[in-house]
């Protein structure tokens, strides 16, 4: 794909008027995208401000540099690079200020029991299930489930395993999985999991596993 | 654990990377949730700034910035944000779910399915049966849960549902209690 006009521009200014001229005009063409990376990021204005103050001062630095990494081999888009460079220099730059969020609950713990329940059987509600003070044979089992439940896992192609990382450890809904994966519709993605969930339960069954009760 | 290269990104997220290297990539991403959630955001901020509605927006910046402005090579433009800065978002009452399906008598009732309520992060469905018994519970970030086969719905036999909608901290909204009957297929 050949470098977009104002890019193209921008690599053969030369120095003073013209290098401001161009560097104005690649401003002007990708401010609203670089604007919409500071808001996924910050949630306040200054704070995005201050975001986007920082992306362009990065995106000018050294010559360009980092523009000059966009390799127009006819894959990506120059727009699509771009907002995956802004949002790594938002996101360091929003670290770097209030650093590292953590996590409110272990997401692991989490995300294994929500697999275990929609893999096998009834819908239980999660919050009924024991924690992590629960008896020893209780604690065997479920290191028995979710080792077999992990190597039924590892069968899968590659990106069956994608779509139920997505759903179950993200918790992201069907609609937002169709986007990220290109499946038409959310019903798409439904039916993919239901055949997914099939196979899994199948193998889980022929390990001896019936009753996904820990 | 070494990360995707923003060109690998780019060009996942736009569908135009070759089969095993899609394939490697899906490994990388069932497994990394750094660059797992990178892709989620990075699809859903191209996919908003190729919307028409976003054309339109105008952004401006002030001009009084931090100290990195004295790097910068060219004048700042004053340009100025239209979006109101509220303190707290506007309390507005919300629209609560419809149900879609199943509603009255039906063949089969493999899923239930419902309206969007914009703003809301997540939903509650309960299944009754005519004594208003509860007969099953889910919670979801979709508008659309399958059934469990567990449940064993009879034929002829009367089952409601509703579906609560969170819009905010603790706050619900709710659908109309909906009647569904399995039909004989016969």
């Amino acid at each position: 794909m050949p470098l977009p006009p104002t890019l193209d521009r921008l690599f053969r200014a030369g120095s003073g008027a013209e290098r401001e001229e161009a560097w104005a005009a690649f401003v002007e063409e990708y401010s609203r995208l670089l604007m919409s990376v500071t808001r996924n990021v910050a949630r306040d204005v200054d704070a995005r401000m201050d975001g986007y103050a920082y992306l362009l001062d990065r995106l000018q630095a050294d010559d360009f540099a980092r523009l000059r990494g966009y390799a127009a081999d006819g894959r990506a888009r120059f727009s699509t690079w771009l907002v995956v460079v802004a949002q790594r220099l938002c996101i360091d730059f929003h670290r770097s200020r209030y650093g590292r969020t953590r996590e409110a609950q272990d997401p692991g713990e989490r995300a294994a029991r929500r697999q275990l329940h929609d893999l096998v059987g009834d819908v239980i509600d999660i919050e009924a299930l024991p924690g992590r003070t629960s008896s020893p044979d209780l604690v065997v089992r479920r290191a028995e489930l979710t080792a077999a439940l992990a190597t039924a896992l590892g069968h899968l192609d590659p990106s069956d395993r994608l779509l139920l990382t997505l759903r179950f450890t993200d918790d992201l809904p069907a609609s937002r999985i169709a986007q990220v994966m290109s499946f038409p519709t959310q019903f798409h993605v439904y039916r993919k999991l239901n055949r997914i969930l099939a196979r899994l339960k199948e193998e889980l069954r022929g390990r001896g596993i019936q009753d996904p009760a820990p | 654990m070494t990360h995707l290269d923003p060109a690998i990104i780019a060009a996942y997220v736009e569908r135009v990377i070759s089969g095993d290297e899609r394939a490697r990539v899906d490994t990388h991403l069932a497994e990394c949730d750094e660059c797992r959630r990178e892709v989620v955001a990075v699809s859903d901020l191209v996919r908003r700034a190729r919307t028409p509605a976003w054309r339109s927006a105008r952004v401006i910046i002030p001009l009084a910035a931090a100290a990195g402005l004295l790097l910068v090579l060219s004048p700042w433009r004053v340009i100025r944000d239209i979006e109101p800065a509220h303190r707290e978002p506007a309390v507005i009452a919300s629209q609560p779910p419809t149900v879609r399906a199943p509603m009255g008598p039906v063949v089969e009732a493999p899923s239930v399915i419902w309206s969007e309520v914009r703003g809301a992060n997540r939903y509650r469905v309960t299944l009754y049966d005519s004594t208003g018994r509860v007969l099953w519970e889910a919670a979801t970030t979709d508008t659309l849960v399958a059934l469990p086969d567990s449940l064993a719905l009879r034929h002829d036999a009367r089952y409601f549902w509703r579906v609560h909608a969170r819009t905010g901290f603790d706050r619900w909204t709710e659908s109309n209690l909906v009647e569904f009957r399995l039909m004989d297929r016969r």
